[in-house]
């Protein structure tokens, strides 16, 4: 967050900072805001629990951030004055930097923690370079020296020679033990900048976040930048066209906390008349309707979904449900799109976008605990370019729709930097990694003495599944990877199709390159042979490329599902291991005559070896 | 006026045993005279309440299972069928009336003699849970008899009169081949019972044959294994001369089982004892599963009720229809329709699975009557998912 410069009225508000805590995954953000929350005691002891910050469930159950948290401290320096520190935590995998990105609006200042004994990995150079675009002060903290492996020192000289940044004095702490935490708090207080204002009588406000409530509608999430907002205050969504009037303004304590107003340089949320999610676009500008400001705030570059998959309801009749359902989820989560489209084997459904392939999960595992719906994800397809012979160019991000062959001349697909960062001893490991994935490495860069980062260059339809794992179970965990689009390369790409009894199945259809069809068909056949359960006939399993079979398995014929015990006259009891078995058999998808359960769908991306 | 139900059954859990076999999962303690006293007094109230809501009753079919009934005192045994003649049978009640009064006895120390005491309370039927005619095997089931028990057992009922006897077997137990299992079926047709009952070993819920399998000690055979196993017990049984008429039942012509007969048939039958399972009209209810709590909700004027079920007519068709498929003689529509009182768009919604299932080779018939081939028996369970709502 910067102002433009010159403007007059401009003045800093020294009491306020705002920040966030940005590092590559696992490397002890949440950790680190649980022991500035309690110092700060803005939570109740009775209250604290590990990561307290993470309340989704899905947050708390896999361990790490989705979302992006803020939480209003308030903090008595050395200095005998008290300061209103406004903090985000922010996620580390890299299918939701967005989320960091955003948080970023908001702030004038990152900290930036480092694993003492992971040292630099990928998303912390990946992170470090967007607060360094959005023109944060970063703090870096070296975390974890309470390990037996930690190497503060190193780790501050990969600061310096990797991100440039001085880290020698660098704080060096521990989240868990809480160790040097209540200097992380005097050094966000000294080093990072206070916000600024200009009081030229507009008021604005920038969107960084919105999520859904089911008791209290859309919660908007801002940063107030210049003025004041409160409730009974008509204002403007400037991008999006359309007023509300506000309800309720509030700080996160982290609990929602309502508040007689929202000053220039605080972060909350405010509640309003918005009805509908799709209102709200992240990094627009609020401002009064009667007195709209001139100049908008720079919003945030509109982000692309890199990954496209059909999800579509198990029970058919679910569908307007589940579109009701994504509506509300879109609006705490803007990274994901979906339209309409329909499947053979499946029936209406959405074609939906996504980050990456954990994104699809999280927003298919939300789907089921938030709105109690069941949903199967088709084989996920990047966007692929399709030339065809008289000279148009489709974009393809569906392999049901990939025109004819005949038709086609040639296609293109999309290709990432990948940067990868790993221990000496596993480069060999990883050059044929890469190489097996169709890629090649074009630098290699030493970063210290055991250590460098790999720049590679591959298709995104290799790393799209398990690529993330195969790299970690090489690197025994060390490796970690980044990357970013660069464009689309002429490959020779192929649909392949799966059938079941005989039928293809269009759920299963992907695009893949023609060297990797046979491997990968037969490593999809396999999959589902373990998971289809066996029915009243055979069922053969076939992967083919246009009617050509590439690989086969066979599902034997049942014969026998008949339980031959004694139930001394207890019906009911016979009676209820039956019906268990008939709700099994209804959340399995009937596709043409085959029951295929929904692991399948997940199945066939889940493969090994 | 309330009509009284036609109860034609009366099952007796006797809760007690003499150890735990591993793969038990009926609710039992280990015997002794007090509790088995206590228990046949808290037996004796819940009659009363029974005999206060259904009024005294003169049932075709008594049925005293466990637990190990044989475990009870000559003077018990007596006590109990007082309890039975006093609080719950009709006035003119006499043991000629029951038709079929089977006890479950289990070879360790049964003796010619207590079987004649069973007798001459009325006792006309004796099912001996031989389970296994190999040491191995009855070891490693847990059970605490060995062959020579059993046939010490079987020449017991002989000497004692009793014709309709009959075995259960448990089929499927690992580390027994088919021709070890075959000649054991043969030995068993050789003693001459009126009835076999070949349960397949499973895994049930609370057993310490679970924790074992989930613990990787012990495997049990696959679903393909122990299918080959419940064939070559048809095979040899049926070539004897015994009619398989339910899954897991055979007997000699005209010697089926006919209280298990009417539990699958869906008549009215009573259960006495904890643990014991009830079904009177569309109402269904089962005891509570532990001594204390049965003879304290007794004690304290309470019904010793763990749950209940209340069927709908269409779930009472249901219901009698697929375990209607499971006996040999099949249903008949018509019956199901006029017992469980359901519309007649219940039968028409079976049509359709069940003409597919005819076509898929599982069932048989047409019309009203219907019933399991032997594809269909084999995948009996199949059967009833596909019928169920
Ligand atoms: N030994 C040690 N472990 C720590 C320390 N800080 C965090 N951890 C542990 O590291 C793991 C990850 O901590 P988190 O706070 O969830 O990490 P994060 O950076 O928020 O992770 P994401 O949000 O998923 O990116 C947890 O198991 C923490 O207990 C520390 O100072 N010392
Ligand atoms: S004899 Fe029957 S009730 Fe007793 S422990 Fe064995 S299986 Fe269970
Ligand atoms: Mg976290």
């Amino acid at each position: 967050m910067h102002l433009e410069p010159n403007q007059p009225g401009t003045r800093t508000l020294p009491q306020i900072r705002n920040f966030c805590i940005i590092a590559h995954i696992d490397h002890g953000k949440s950790t680190l805001a649980d022991r500035l929350l309690q110092l700060t005691r803005t939570i109740d002891e009775r209250a604290m629990r590990d990561q307290v910050l993470d309340n989704m469930d899905l947050e708390r159950e896999r361990g790490i951030t989705i979302k992006c948290h803020p939480v209003t401290m308030r903090y008595i320096a050395a200095d005998g004055i008290e300061y209103e520190l406004n903090l985000i935590d922010t996620p580390g995998h890299v299918d939701f930097t967005y989320e960091v990105s955003r948080s970023m609006l908001a702030c004038e200042g990152a900290v930036l923690v480092v694993d003492a004994g992971q040292g630099v990995e990928a998303q912390t150079v990946a992170n470090t370079y967007l607060a360094i675009d959005n023109n944060l002060e970063i703090m870096p903290v070296i975390n974890k020296v309470d390990l037996p492996g930690a190497d503060a020192d190193g780790v501050a000289r990969q600061i310096e020679e990797i991100l440039s940044l001085p880290a020698m004095d660098a704080l060096r702490i521990s989240a868990k033990t809480g160790l040097g935490i209540e200097a992380v708090l005097d050094a966000v207080v000294k080093k990072l900048p206070p916000p600024a204002t200009c009081d030229n009588g507009f008021v604005r406000a920038l969107v960084f976040d919105s999520v859904y409530d089911a008791f209290r509608g859309v919660v908007t999430y801002l940063r107030v930048v210049d003025g004041e907002l409160k409730p009974g205050d008509r204002v403007r969504l400037v991008n999006g066209g359309t007023d509300t009037e506000i309800k309720e303004v509030g700080r996160f304590r982290p609990k929602m906390e309502p508040v007689a107003s929202l000053k220039a340089g605080q972060v909350g949320y405010l509640i309003g008349t918005i009805k509908s999610a799709s209102d709200i676009k992240i990094g627009d500008t609020i401002t009064l309707a009667a007195k709209p400001t001139p100049r908008p705030l720079p919003g945030l570059k509109e982000i692309h979904p890199m990954v496209f998959s059909g999800l579509y309801p198990v029970n058919t009749s679910d569908y307007e449900k589940l579109k009701q359902s994504m509506d509300k989820l879109r609006l705490n989560d803007s990274a994901f799109t979906y339209q309409p489209e329909s499947s053979v084997a499946l029936g209406f459904g959405f074609r939906c976008g996504f980050l990456g392939l954990l994104h699809l999960e999280v927003v298919q595992e939300r789907l089921r605990r938030e709105f109690d719906l069941d949903v199967i994800s088709t084989y996920p397809s990047v966007v692929y370019k399709v030339h065809m012979k008289d000279g148009t160019v489709v974009d393809v991000d569906n392999p049901i729709h990939l025109p004819d062959s005949t038709r086609v001349d040639h296609m293109e697909e999309p290709i990432i930097k990948a940067f990868i960062i790993c221990h000496n001893e596993h480069i060999g490991d990883i050059l044929r990694l890469v190489m097996d994935r169709r890629g090649t490495v074009d630098k290699t860069e030493t970063l210290d003495v055991k250590r460098v980062m790999l720049t590679c260059v591959m298709p995104l339809n290799e790393i799209l599944i398990d690529f993330h794992d195969f790299l970690k179970s090489v690197s025994r965990g060390y490796a970690s990877m980044d990357y970013e689009n660069t464009g689309y390369a002429v490959s020779d790409l192929v649909k392949m199709d799966i059938l079941l009894n005989g039928e293809v199945v269009d759920a299963f259809s992907c695009i893949i390159h023609r060297d990797k069809a046979v491997y990968r068909g037969r490593q999809m056949c396999e999959a589902l042979k373990d998971v289809i359960p066996p029915h009243m006939f055979a069922v053969p399993i076939q992967a083919a490329i246009n009617k050509t079979i590439i690989a086969r398995e066979t599902i034997r014929a049942m014969r026998k599902d008949v339980t031959a015990k004694c139930y001394g006259g207890d019906i009911t009891r016979k009676r209820k291991l039956l019906e268990r078995q008939k709700e099994g058999k209804k959340r399995m998808k009937e596709i043409g005559s085959v029951n295929v359960p929904q692991e399948a769908f997940i199945s066939v991306l889940k493969t090994t070896g | 006026m309330r009509v009284p139900a036609n109860i034609e059954g009366l099952y007796v859990h006797v809760p007690f045993c003499d150890g735990k076999c591993f793969y038990c999962a009926f609710y039992s303690v280990p015997y002794s005279v007090g509790r088995a006293d206590e228990w046949i007094q808290a037996v004796r109230k819940e009659a009363r309440q029974l005999t206060v809501e259904h009024g005294r009753i003169k049932p075709k079919t008594v049925y005293f299972g466990g637990g190990t009934p044989t475990l009870l005192s000559a003077s018990q045994v007596r006590a109990l069928c007082d309890v039975l003649r006093e609080e719950l049978f009709s006035c003119d009640w006499s043991p000629e009336d029951v038709e079929e009064w089977t006890i479950e006895s289990n070879p360790a120390g049964a003796t010619s003699t207590m079987f004649r005491q069973w007798r001459e309370v009325g006792v006309n039927r004796v099912s001996v849970g031989v389970q296994s005619l190999r040491d191995a095997s009855l070891e490693l089931l847990g059970r605490r008899h060995r062959l020579i028990d059993i046939e010490s057992c079987i020449e017991a009922v002989h000497e004692s009169g009793i014709v309709n006897w009959g075995v259960d077997l448990i089929a499927c137990v690992p580390g027994l081949d088919a021709a070890v299992w075959c000649e054991m079926l043969r030995r068993v047709v050789q003693w001459g019972p009126k009835h076999v009952s070949v349960y397949a070993l499973t895994a049930e819920e609370g057993s310490v044959l679970l924790d074992a399998v989930c613990g990787g000690g012990i495997q049990l055979l696959d679903s393909e294994q122990q299918l080959d196993m419940l064939i070559l017990a048809e095979d040899v049984l049926c070539a004897a001369g015994y009619e398989r008429y339910e899954i897991s039942n055979y007997s000699r012509p005209g010697f089926a089982c006919r209280h298990n007969l009417a539990c699958w048939r869906g008549r009215n039958y009573l259960g006495l004892g904890c643990a014991a399972a009830s079904r009177i009209g569309r109402r269904r209810w089962t005891n509570r599963a532990n001594l204390d709590d049965y003879i304290a909700s007794l004690q304290a004027g309470t019904a010793p009720v763990r749950e209940e079920d209340r069927l709908d007519t269409t779930l009472d068709a249901v219901e009698r229809l697929i375990f209607g498929l499971r006996l040999a003689e099949g249903v008949d529509l018509s019956v199901v329709k006029r017992e469980s009182g359901c519309e007649t768009s219940v039968l028409e919604s079976w049509g359709r699975t069940l003409s597919r299932l005819v076509r898929e080779g599982l069932v048989e018939g047409g019309g009203e009557k219907w019933r399991l081939t032997r594809r269909g028996r084999e995948l009996a369970d199949h059967v009833a998912v596909e019928l169920m709502p």
